[in-house]
């Protein structure tokens, strides 16, 4: 009976009916499980002599339920103490744990005991999701008295509610989940609800999730159909869990496959079995289906969700002590490290809504009703102070292996402007609004015209390589699905960029080819790079704008040397760990601009520094006496030092 | 089959037809049909014109303990769950004074010695006793005495879906949950009790007694049952699931 009938059929008065049940084990019922020819319905369950135990009096055997016959269930989140099953669930249990032959009773007709000779051969409970088995670690637990006070997400049943706690712990009271907490065996409804699990009506009875209600996934009309449900909202908690044969050891995680066999189980697989090519049908209102984040993460670089199974730990609950640390120590990345699946939003709301981070400063930082995390706080949990447990060994370890929570700091001298505005206030790096000479294009994230003062964020530049057809700022772009999942670019970044340098026998190109740095040119326009006069940057040497001076990126990059970006800002997010640049003359505070060397970038040793006198034992960029600009080193075995033609003087501070 | 005909069966099969007591498990007379002067109900019922003799008082009184310290036939719902305060009285005492296998069945008080028995006396009960089949209630040989695994009785009926309160015995403070009960079960031919004197069964005293379902006197269904097991019909007289 659906729902609504179920309804009608309580307003009118009638009662449903046990015989129309799977629970009707008598001839007379068409179910599988049914008796040969024995026509009584109670006698499988209740005697009016010589049962097990009273109330409900029980006619089949429970002494086999020994300690230690039951491995109860168990999670890092749950604060409760599981019981072995006692109350009501035991009664439940000598079916549906298959233990017991489903006809062997304690008394029938006075014969004592007595076993029913089943339809078909059944003995025992059928393989099945009625056979829960004797290991019920994939079950809700049963038999536990709620802890509401270590837990806040956890809250009795309110009086009146269909969902009662029962009997189990302390005689006489109602204090334990049990499974007739959620079915009625007598009830002739779904799965013998007390009421319908539409919405998670029964599931958010006690399990009370702070954001569920108006998240993305609470409010998805992305058609799901499965079980009665027809959206994925309407699916609720079960788009992900499940009460039973849950496919993960704890959480009661389960994958779903609307057209075919469930995905297998791994914790990536319970969201690709929505966020996958088809996973859902189209939502009406927003016109998109579950992005297709599952290819994502088969591209050439992306977050290794794959490469660990059942390590990750939920961090956004609010049992206390979180039982996985916010910055992790144990390699693993999963969806859920990144996304609270329970409070997530869409785009361009908070992704990360209910979540921890970590801050620039390395504290915990949680996201709440009031505050919103910042992007970067979310990839800290990783990339920051711990990124040596995740990144490769040093021997192979790209240039960005390094704490990105150290290198963004806005105390030091030269950041990407992630977590604060940048240092570099030229006004040549401002927007064209601002001044005709600005360097950035497009906008900010949120829509901002980019400028000296703009903060980006980490996905800007490390995103799905599709975000790359807008400049300015990944989130502008109409493509998607966005976020640091997969790229088709190495180091998951949104465009090329190439961190090919020169050796001693030459420069790192042949030519010049915009596509080597066309990550770069998403936020600094190719042709302030490039401008010869007007549009020029401020790496600037006056005197002369023949033979390549002028703009001196031009001069890199194209005119002299074929250079990369690469070469002189080896670390893109930070000079504070940079290893190989002698900084001379930079009082603290003063803006580094990104400079820091590429190893291939030498000192020079044939003469020593023309300002200072001494020999640096690595490639210089400081400022004379005077403070000036200037470079002291050696490049592609070429000498670098040309008196003083390596000074520079920006026409900006 | 419903209360009515049961009647009409009952009136047709009147002397000198065997009657459903004759052929019933608790006409314990020797040879049937039971010969005119012998009396099969004395077993139960005594002539008010006799002398009673001094009766011992049943094991399962208040007050009676077992060697285990309980109260004996005391009833729990579960092994370790407190005694329910039941208190055994009116239809049900009769039934258990012999269906608690403490006193033999033919331990009564007044028999006159031209009777003839079925059986042996104390030692044949107490073997019945001591087997699973028995029909008894307790198990004196372990003396647990506790009528746990039984359907209740002395137990309030909700009838008319009114709340009862039954020989003292008021079993929920919360408002029942009437859906699952029959208003009136004595429509579907089971009988309810008043724990009051007198016959009239009334809303906020009925009760359920052994006699709700079992008619000592003999029915034509099997164990004394006022309904038929087939269907589970008796116990859907009462209980709507």
């Amino acid at each position: 009976m659906t729902a609504p009938l179920l309804a009608l059929a309580l307003l009118l008065g009638q009662t449903p009916d046990i015989r129309n049940t799977k629970h009707n084990l008598s001839s007379a019922s068409s179910n599988v499980v049914r008796a040969t020819t024995l026509d009584e319905v109670c006698v499988f369950c209740h005697t009016p002599h010589g049962g097990s135990q009273s109330k409900p009096i029980w006619n089949r055997d429970l002494s086999y339920q020994t300690a230690g016959l039951y491995t109860t269930y168990s999670s890092t989140t749950l604060d409760a103490t599981v019981n072995r099953p006692n109350g009501p669930s035991k009664l439940c249990l000598s079916c549906h744990d298959g233990t017991i032959a489903i006809g062997s009773l304690l008394n029938l007709d006075a014969v004592r005991p007595a076993t029913v000779s089943m339809s078909g051969g059944v003995t025992t409970m059928p393989a099945g999701n009625t056979n829960l088995g004797t290991d019920l670690r994939n079950d809700h637990p049963v038999s536990l008295v709620p802890d509401t006070v270590s837990d806040p997400e956890i809250v009795t049943p309110p009086a009146g509610d269909a969902v009662q706690l029962k009997s189990g712990a302390t005689d006489g009271v109602k204090d334990s989940v049990q499974c007739t907490s959620c079915h009625d065996p007598h009830l002739d409804t779904t799965k013998f609800l007390v009421k319908s699990n539409l919405r998670a009506a029964v599931c958010t009875t006690c399990h009370s999730k702070p954001g569920w209600l108006g998240s993305r996934h609470e409010a998805s009309l992305a058609p799901y159909p499965s079980g009665g449900a027809q959206t994925v909202g309407d699916l609720g908690c079960l788009a992900c869990h499940t009460p039973h044969n849950g496919s993960a050891p704890s959480r009661l995680l389960h994958t779903k496959n609307l057209s075919g066999s469930p995905l297998p189980w791994a914790e990536e697989n319970v969201c690709f079995s929505c966020h996958r090519s088809g996973g859902t049908g189209v939502d009406p209102v927003r016109g998109i289906a579950a992005p297709d984040i599952q290819t994502q993460f088969g591209k050439t670089t992306r977050h290794p969700v794959t490469l660990k199974v059942d390590e990750h730990q939920p961090v956004f609950t609010a049992k206390t002590p979180a039982p996985e640390e916010v910055q992790n120590t144990v390699k693993h990345v999963e969806c859920p490290d990144c996304h609270n699946p329970h409070q997530v939003q869409a785009l361009p709301g908070n992704v990360h809504e209910g979540m921890k981070g970590i801050s620039i400063g390395g504290s915990v930082v949680v996201d709440d009703s009031s505050t919103d995390l910042k992007q970067y706080e979310i990839c800290f949990r990783c990339h920051g102070t711990t990124f040596a447990t995740f990144i490769p060994p040093a021997a192979t370890r790209p240039p960005s292996g390094s704490d990105k929570r150290l290198e963004l700091n806005t105390t030091n001298e030269a950041f990407h402007p992630v977590a604060g505005t940048g240092k570099n206030q030229s006004t040549y790096l401002n927007n064209v609004l601002d001044a005709p000479d600005g360097q950035l294009q497009g906008n900010d994230w949120q829509g901002n015209r980019l400028n000296r003062f703009s903060t980006v964020l980490c996905t800007d530049c490390h995103n799905n390589e599709q975000t790359a057809d807008v400049t300015g700022s990944a989130r502008n772009s109409p493509s998607g699905p966005k976020g640091p999942h997969g790229s088709t670019n190495a180091r998951l970044l949104r465009a090329n960029y190439s961190t090919q340098v020169g050796t001693a026998g030459g420069p790192p190109f042949g030519g010049y080819n915009a596509n080597n740095f066309a990550l770069c040119f998403r936020c600094h326009a190719e042709q302030r790079l490039r401008g010869v006069t007007v549009n020029r940057s401020n790496f600037y040497q006056p005197g002369g704008v023949g033979a390549g001076r002028g703009n001196l990126h031009q001069v890199h990059l194209v005119d002299r040397t074929n250079a990369s970006c690469h070469e002189c800002h080896y670390n893109v997010h930070s000079n504070v760990q940079a290893a190989n640049t002698d900084y001379r003359n930079v009082p603290p505070g003063t803006p580094t601009h990104l400079v820091n060397f590429a190893p291939n970038v030498q000192p020079y040793t044939k003469d020593p520094d023309p300002y200072y006198g001494d020999a640096p034992t690595r490639p210089r960029w400081g400022r004379t006496p005077s403070g000036d600009y200037y470079c002291f080193l050696e490049c592609h075995g070429k000498d670098a030092m040309d008196g003083v033609k390596t000074v520079y003087r920006p026409p900006n501070p | 089959m419903s209360a009515l005909a049961t009647a009409l069966m009952v009136l047709l099969s009147q002397a000198p037809a065997e009657s459903l007591l004759d052929a019933s498990k608790h006409n314990f007379m020797a040879g049937t049909p039971r010969p005119p002067t012998m009396d099969a109900c004395q077993f139960c019922h005594v002539a008010n014109t006799l002398d009673s003799a001094p009766v011992l008082p049943p094991a399962w009184e208040p007050g009676v303990k077992t060697k285990d310290g309980h109260a004996a036939l005391e009833a729990r719902a579960d092994p370790s769950g407190p005694p329910l305060s039941m208190r055994w009285a009116g239809s049900t005492l009769r039934c258990l004074s012999c269906h608690d296998a403490t006193v033999s069945s033919i331990n009564i008080v007044f028999r006159p010695t031209s009777v003839s028995l079925k059986g042996d006396e104390v030692a044949a009960d107490r073997q019945r006793a001591e087997d699973k089949r028995s029909v008894f209630l307790g198990l004196p040989q372990e003396w647990t005495g506790r009528v746990m695994g039984n359907h209740p009785v002395a137990v309030p009926y909700p009838l008319q879906l009114t709340q009862s309160e039954y020989r003292g015995y008021s079993p929920r403070s919360a408002p029942l949950p009437t859906k699952e009960w029959h208003a009136d079960p004595r429509k579907n031919g089971l009988k309810l009790f008043n724990d009051t004197s007198g016959f009239d069964v009334l809303t906020g005293t009925a009760g359920v007694e052994c006699a709700s379902c079992h008619d000592p006197h003999g029915t034509p269904n099997v164990f004394f049952l006022r309904l038929p097991l087939a269907r589970s019909e008796l116990c859907l007289g009462c209980h709507r699931k």
